[in-house]
């Protein structure tokens, strides 16, 4: 099970370590605030955090020194119980913010979309590598694996969770592109679900509002435009080299989720922009070498996985700096590595796992 | 493959994009000072320098304990110098001006003695107008109070109240109030006129209680002839005839004067001041006798006739008037303020003869009512017509006459005549200063 294979790829795992320094720090600073308030505690939430984080490690040091292809012959069963998992959170999940998107388990909150988006990404690329050219047919290549991202995103939907969705939609359709699928198949599907997106878009009050106050906050900086206020006012206050660390103003209770899906504000408020742009040129760094990796891979089912893993980190990243800087309509999305969130935590540093493991076993 | 170069692009492009944005956000616009910025009012909760008296004692000070931060001010009426720092009203004064180093810890430590302040407040409540102490030598404001004042440890309360009331608390008398001088500039036109030679303190007048310039008269108070009286006496009687007269005789050479000392000019100083009015160009003889009893178009601030009457208690040098002096403490480099001399505006022999003619005017003259016991004390009232209502009330003064501590101006808003307002409570005033600066026991 094990391999003797060449070197991890040494930039992605700097590149992750540091973003993981990065995420403890700021979570310490961006959590002291409500871990008092919550728990008498500052380091409340910065403890579980690192206690995920050494858990994470371990796993990524684990799957480095796995061979890949036992993957393989998981995809089917990853499938299935992620199925199990996203149905059972809709009856016995537990929620916030009008939204079911944890299962307890042992004393944790699972995030079932999480885990739900390495699974899709694994089968994916077991689909597409076992049926080569066939892929290439509409009805019996790329259709089945279509109707199971529609269904998978469906749950996911109703939970409700759209940043995790899309991202999952996002990654997957990356993977079938890497796979060779005509460009045209896929510009004609998305056009098809182009209606689907804007009838949930418009479905659900909350998420029209969102897309009203995106284009214009500070038409009502109180009510929908507050977040995104709230996260350009910390973000502005950086300047160039930031208020200094654990001096964030916007954390207090200023400007809600500051731990988790808009904890890059609080970093470029306290970093500034030196802080921000280096996590973008870490992110940037991991982008770079995961497609490298996905490009020397020994054979094409870890080309796509590699492409998949890679993207999904990259995805979420662009999507989550793109909300927090205002660029795109509100959505809650973890930033990988970075933001307060177990399950975020371990599947990306699973996923990175995975990824030097494909690296290890390259053409290089 | 190959499409994953298209795709790694497109990843690429965005990063940029979300760098750019950064840019945008952290380094073009000033979301920092947006008004819906919470982290502006966040400076309100923190640990702040103190306003600090010529002792170290505090003026205004950040208490941080149980009930949560609060900024507190030493007394009601201490505003008009400190300004306030107010979570909802935003700030004002020193507070505003030294904001930067108050912010990082700094303490701004001032020119007023704290004991003085208070008695000077106390002697003043409740009476529209401006009290101002200098020390001569110096130029450094012992006290400075206008009434009415808002009191910054109440500003939660009485806003509301202060934004309503008539006699606007927000302005600062002393600094900002322009007022035609009345007699109290008569020091001013016998040192001009002493300077320029055209007079001397012994020389006789004829004081008929009227006299007629270009065509129109100019009276006493109540057309009282003072009959044979010298340049002296006066000052001392206050007389409006012999000071028409003089100022008519000195014309642009009286102007000339006046701006030395410092009126017509915006002061440099630590409060934001006015800097009243001169007329400008040429009058008439009687256009000139009004000035010469501060009449006209003349207009000074209580803090402009300080500083000048500081020259003549300071023998004819022209010292720039100063509240802040110095910044220190934290990691920034200390600022400070000395004293400065402006300008040796006239001879120590002018000064000398008007020193000599206000000391007359205390002993046996109009400014009687202002005598300190055991202190040899220079003094002159005015009363001042206005437009509207009564007369201005003015005393300018200093003492001890021969070595003088501390000058005092009050000036009482529509109050009357100077002799039975102004120049009582420049008396009280100056024996206070006396106390303050050591020259008189304690009582």
């Amino acid at each position: 099970m094990f391999t003797r294979g060449g070197k991890p790829d040494i930039l992605v795992f700097a590149a992750v370590i540091a973003l993981l320094a990065i995420g403890l720090i700021m979570v310490f600073s961006a959590s002291s605030v409500m871990g008092i308030s919550d728990y008498g505690d500052p380091y409340h939430y910065v403890q579980r955090q690192s206690i995920l984080a050494v858990v994470g490690l371990v796993a990524l040091f684990v799957l480095m020194r796995v061979d890949y292809h036992i993957f393989k012959s998981l995809a089917l069963p990853g499938l299935v119980i992620s199925f199990v998992l996203l149905v059972a959170v809709l009856f016995v999940g537990q929620g916030a913010g009008g939204a079911t998107r944890w299962v307890r388990v042992g004393g944790f909150n699972l995030q079932p979309s999480e885990l739900s988006k390495l699974a899709m990404i694994n089968y994916a690329a077991v689909y597409i590598s076992t049926k080569r050219e066939r892929v290439r047919r509409f009805f019996s290549g790329l259709l089945p694996l279509l109707v199971i991202l529609g269904i998978k995103f469906g749950l996911i939907m109703l939970e409700p969770d759209f940043g995790t969705g899309a991202a999952l939609v996002f990654s997957t359709m990356v993977v079938i592109f890497a796979g060779g699928v005509h460009l045209g198949q896929l510009f004609a599907l998305s056009a098809a679900a182009l209606p689907v997106v804007y009838q949930l878009m418009i479905k659900e009050e909350y998420r029209l509002r969102r897309l009203l106050a995106f284009r214009d906050p500070w038409a009502d900086p109180t009510g929908a435009g507050w977040s995104i206020i709230q996260s350009l006012l910390a973000i502005g206050s950086g300047g160039l080299f930031g208020l200094g660390l654990g001096r964030s103003r916007q954390k207090f209770s200023y400007l809600p989720e500051h731990h988790t899906d808009f904890i890059f504000a609080i970093l470029c408020e306290e970093l500034g922009f030196v802080g921000g742009a280096l996590v973008i040129l870490l992110f940037f760094v991991l982008a770079w070498r995961g497609l490298r990796i996905a490009l020397q891979a020994k054979d094409l089912y870890g080309s796509l996985l590699a492409v998949g893993i890679t993207s999904i980190i990259a995805f979420q990243a662009l999507i989550n700096i793109g909300v927090v800087t205002g660029s795109l309509p509100v959505t809650g999305i973890p930033l990988p590595f970075i933001s307060h969130g177990g399950s975020s935590l371990l599947t990306s540093l699973a996923g990175v796992g995975v990824l030097l493991s494909i690296s290890r076993q390259g053409k290089n | 493959m190959k499409q994953m170069r298209k795709f790694f692009l497109g990843l690429l492009a965005g990063y940029f994009l979300l760098m750019a944005f950064l840019v945008y956000w952290q380094l073009i616009t000033e979301l920092d000072e947006h008004p819906l910025n919470p982290g502006r009012y966040r400076i309100f909760r923190e640990p702040r320098g103190a306003i600090l008296d010529r002792n170290g004692q505090a003026l205004a000070e950040t208490i941080i304990d149980a009930d949560g931060t609060r900024r507190v001010y030493a007394s009601p009426g201490i505003s008009h110098i400190t300004g306030y720092f107010h979570a909802r009203y935003g700030m004002s004064g020193l507070e505003k001006a030294w904001h930067e180093r108050l912010a990082v810890g700094q303490n701004v430590q001032t020119t007023i003695d704290l004991n003085l302040q208070r008695r000077v407040e106390e002697l003043l409540e409740g009476r529209v107008g401006a009290v101002v102490v200098l020390e001569p030598t110096t130029g450094q404001v012992l006290a400075l109070a206008s009434y009415p004042y808002i009191d910054a440890n109440a500003l939660d309360d009485k806003w509301p109240e202060y934004l309503e009331d008539q006699r606007s608390p927000f302005v600062n008398r002393v600094v900002q109030g322009q007022y035609p001088p009345g007699s109290a500039i008569k020091p001013l036109v016998l040192v001009s006129a002493l300077q320029n030679r055209t007079v001397d303190l012994d020389e006789r007048w004829a004081d008929q209680g009227v006299v007629e310039l270009s065509g129109r008269t100019i009276t006493n108070f109540q057309r009282q002839a003072l009959g044979e009286i010298t340049t002296k006496e006066a000052l001392a009687l206050s007389s409006n005839t012999v000071f028409a007269q003089l100022a008519a005789q000195l014309g642009p050479a009286l102007l000339q004067t006046l701006r030395r000392l410092g009126l017509g000019s915006t002061p440099d100083f630590s409060l934001p001041a006015s800097g009243g009015n001169l007329p400008d160009g040429e009058l008439s003889a009687y256009g000139w006798g009004q000035i010469g009893i501060g009449q006209g178009s003349l207009l000074a601030t209580p803090l402009q006739m300080a500083s000048a009457i500081a020259v003549i208690a300071n023998g004819g040098r022209l010292m720039r008037p100063y509240l802040v002096e110095q910044i220190r403490g934290g990691w920034r480099l200390p600022k400070m303020q000395r004293p400065l001399v402006i300008s040796e505006a006239v001879s120590q022999w002018s000064a000398a003869g008007v020193r000599d003619a206000m000391v007359m005017a205390v002993q046996s003259g109009t400014a009687k009512s202002a005598q300190v016991p055991g202190v040899l004390t220079a003094g002159k009232t005015g009363t001042a017509q206005t437009a509207n209502g009564r007369d201005h009330s003015w005393f300018v003064g200093f003492a001890p006459a021969e070595e003088p501590a501390a000058v005092v101006v009050v000036l009482l808003e529509h109050a009357g005549t100077a002799s039975q307002t102004a120049a009582p409570l420049g008396g009280l005033v100056l024996r206070e200063a006396l106390v303050a600066q050591g020259v008189l026991g304690g009582m």
